[in-house]
């Protein structure tokens, strides 16, 4: 069967946005609008902004990122996400293999051509 | 008439989501549509007042349908098609072999009571190898051996009740015919299992 560019996206997202999620609150407290922003603004880590929300409850129950509300200067109050020690650990976990893994992958493609 | 205003439009989408995340864990169904609705909220006021009925379905239209927002919830992705697997039920297997032993037997010893039975018996057959020949429980080389075998049984079958009329001389015919019906048996219901192990998986 073959997949068109959307299966694989779906595919590879799966296993990789949990990660790029992690990374962007590595350095700070994000606001859930601004990362689900950055994370679809390609079209290509995320597709629907929507989609941000189950995989921070899950990274949140999970013990990867905590939450705080915060008041906002317009309107009601909002709820920031940030990285926890754990979180932070398995962030440098997948660095290291998302390494490993990238090499491996882009070395198979250069051996087909 | 007038058409839904920004309000009706976002109301609507947070029900539908509501919906859609009732497969969810509660607590996760509760977080992700407070979430959803912060988000919008957020994002309204960005884009100020008065707000137009397109500009709000360009924002929904962001976030994305709200099958594709509950999916992660309840671990259904639908950009990610299953992979289809032709006639793969566990209830292949069954109505295979259900189906192949009753015929055989029903060709095997005929009843004067039911005397064109043995077309249905036939049919069910040619039925249950058909099955086993299209579904994808099996290998290519697995469905021939099992269709073979399958076929085998039958003609076995009959020829082993019109022999039961037969002479002294031809014993020792149908002691090799009820082996080799023994054996296609064997080899069907090996290849059967098989398949249902698979299909279980």
């Amino acid at each position: 069967m073959e997949h068109d560019e959307d299966t694989i996206l779906s595919g590879l997202r799966r296993g990789a946005v949990e990660y790029c999620v992690l990374a962007l609150l590595r350095e700070g407290e994000w606001y859930g609008l601004d990362i689900a922003r950055r994370l679809s603004e390609d079209g290509i880590l995320m597709r629907g902004e929507g989609t941000l929300y189950p995989l921070l409850s899950r990274l949140r129950r999970s013990g990867q990122v905590e939450t705080e509300w915060r008041e906002s200067p317009s309107g009601p109050p909002r709820r920031y996400y940030r990285l926890t020690d754990e979180g932070r650990a398995t962030l440098a976990g997948f660095a290291t293999t998302w390494a490993a893994f990238r090499d491996a992958v882009d070395a198979t493609l250069e051996e087909r051509r | 008439m007038t058409g839904p205003t920004p309000d009706d439009l976002v109301e609507a989408y947070l029900r539908d989501l509501d919906d859609a995340l009732r497969g969810a864990d509660p607590e996760d169904r509760e977080e992700i549509l407070g979430a959803v609705r912060d988000h919008i909220r957020a994002a309204r006021e960005e884009t100020g007042r008065p707000e137009t009925v397109e500009g709000t379905r360009a924002l929904l239209d962001a976030l994305g349908s709200v099958e594709r927002v509950a999916a992660g919830a309840v671990d259904r992705d639908p950009g990610v098609r299953p992979a289809r697997v032709r006639l793969g039920g566990g209830w292949v297997p069954v109505a295979v072999s259900v189906g192949a032993l009753v015929a055989v037997v029903r060709i095997a010893v005929p009843v004067d009571a039911l005397p064109f039975t043995w077309v249905a018996a036939w049919v069910l057959l040619v039925a249950a190898m058909a099955l086993l020949g299209s579904s994808s429980l099996w290998t290519p080389v697995e469905r021939l051996t099992g269709v073979v075998a399958g076929l085998a049984a039958g003609i076995l079958a009959l020829e082993a009740s019109v022999s039961s009329f037969g002479d002294v001389v031809a014993i020792p015919v149908a002691i090799l015919s009820a082996l080799a019906l023994g054996g296609s048996l064997a080899v069907l219901v090996l290849t059967v299992v098989r398949g249902a192990r698979r299909a279980r998986r």
